[in-house]
Parts: C-alpha cells; structure tokens; sequence
C-alpha cells in the first residue's frame, strides 16, 4: 500500500531528514503531482532565501572580540 | 594552487596553542552567522552586537580554559551559546515594562533609529531587511522552530525536545512559518508592483 505523502513529508526532505526510502517515494510523488511539486519549490525557496540572510555585526564589535581573546586577562563569566 | 580550508577543528586546535589568527579566522568565518541568529530573536541591534561579544566571551573562556571539548561541531556550539543567551535576554525582557512613547511607540525603536552612525559600514539591503523585519513579525513558536532548524541546524526531533512538543507540532509551526514567510514576501514585492491589481 502506497503511503500519501504528506506537505510535512515534504518538508523534512527539504530538510534531507527522510530515509532513501521516503525520499524516492516523495519523488515519485511530486512528479505525479503539481500541487505537491509547486508547495515543494515554493517551500525549497522559501528555505533557501532564509538560510541566506546574513546580518552583519559592526567591525568595531569584531576587534572588541579579537582584543578581549588576546588580552591576558580572563574574567570568569558569571 | 588552490589553498585548501583548514577545518573549524584544527583551528581550534591551533588557538588552544597561542595561535591567535587561528581564532580571529574563527570570528570572520562565523560572527555573521551567529550575530544573524541573535538579532533575529532580540530584535535589537545593538543588544544582539553586545549578546555576540558576550557569546564569543564565553566561547574564549571555555576553550582556554582548557573545558572544550571538540567533536567537529564548533559552529553548532557556538550558535547555542549565542541562542541561548539571546532567549535568556528575550525572557528577561518581558518581565520589564516596555517605556512607549505618546504615540505609542517603543521609546528604544526611536533610540535605535535616531542613534544609528552614519558611517556604519554594513551594507543593508532593502530585501534582506524586509526578510529580517518578516521573520521578527512571525508568532513566537513559528520563529522558534524557523531559527532552530535554519540556523542551529537542530533536527525536527531535537527541535521538538528542546521545544517540548511532538515532532509533528515541530513540523506544524515550520510549515505554518514558512508560509506566513512566503505570503510577506510576496505581498511586498506586490505592494511595489504598480502593474499589478487586485482581482
């Protein structure tokens, strides 16, 4: 009995959580299926422009890092 | 020739033995990273550039002290130190009485604005503030579960521990974060669109 694929499947494979197994039945699926394909790459896009945002710290707080790292003195952090 | 990556771990292990540009290769490989995690849960600016210092600070202590342990996971630490300290703020934060103004505005959201220097290096993107902006604007659990699996890279089922729901509830708050994500989104760049109408 073929297991339905469900839209969480689909996303714990974008996540590359699904065994071999599970992920050549979602395949097959989003093949047959164009309300499943469209959710998957519109989810897969989704995914990829979050991953991708990189805020940036400011350089004076990156040398307070690197000063604090060369400085002799540690204060134990509380 | 093409220079091959040293590894996280042989940084690591250089910088235990003195060997300061092994961890300033550390810091520009992943403040970004970790300082994205923390901003997009406090919010703030500023405090996210003092909770990194204070990541990094701790993260310095440790491994000088002779108490890290390395199992090839240097960045996932470090982001949990980072994701930790910034829930702790955020916790502590609601417990205080946030000041507004007459408007009814947050007096600190003024502060920010009106403080911001203006030979501030970063470079910010129109789109990557409004995705940052959308992210913030998600209901809580829904960030939670985003900035887990994006960021800290946790499993679905780490995530649904350390949350303490199921994994199907961890699973529920992603997909419904990615698609109130994927509906902002679209509704600003439509927002821009004057050829476009509504039916």
């Amino acid at each position: 009995m073929t297991k339905t694929i469900t839209q969480d499947d689909v996303l714990r494979y974008i996540f590359k959580e699904t065994s071999n197994e599970e992920s050549a039945s979602i395949k097959k699926q989003l093949l047959v299926s164009e309300s499943l394909m469209e959710y998957y790459r519109e989810m897969k896009d989704t995914v990829r422009k979050v991953k991708e945002l990189e805020l940036e710290p400011s350089d004076e707080v990156t040398q307070k890092i690197l000063n604090y790292s060369g400085s002799p003195k540690y204060e134990s952090i509380s | 020739m093409k220079k091959q990556r040293i590894s996280d771990s042989e940084l690591v292990s250089l910088y235990i033995n003195g060997d300061e540009d092994a961890f300033r290769e550390l810091v520009l490989r992943h403040k970004n990273k970790v300082f994205t995690t923390i901003n997009l849960i406090v919010k703030d600016r500023y405090l996210a550039e003092d909770l990194l210092q204070e990541t990094f600070i701790k993260a310095i202590n440790t491994i000088k002290c002779g108490n890290y342990n390395d199992e090839g996971k240097f960045l996932p630490w470090l982001l949990r130190i980072g994701h930790n300290l910034a829930i702790d703020n955020f916790r502590r934060s609601k417990r205080y009485p946030i000041v507004l103004m007459e408007n009814g505005t947050n007096v600190f959201n003024t502060l920010e604005f009106a403080e911001k220097p203006v030979e501030d290096k970063q470079i910010t993107t129109d789109s990557i503030e409004k995705l940052k902006r959308h992210i913030q604007e998600l209901p809580e659990s829904q960030k939670e579960v985003l900035i887990m699996r994006a960021y800290l890279d946790m499993s679905f089922k780490e995530i649904a521990v350390a949350t303490g729901v199921s994994i199907n509830t961890a699973l529920g708050r992603m997909r419904y974060a990615l698609i109130n994500l994927k509906k902002k989104m679209k509704k600003n760049s439509l927002a821009y669109d004057k050829n476009n109408y509504p039916r």
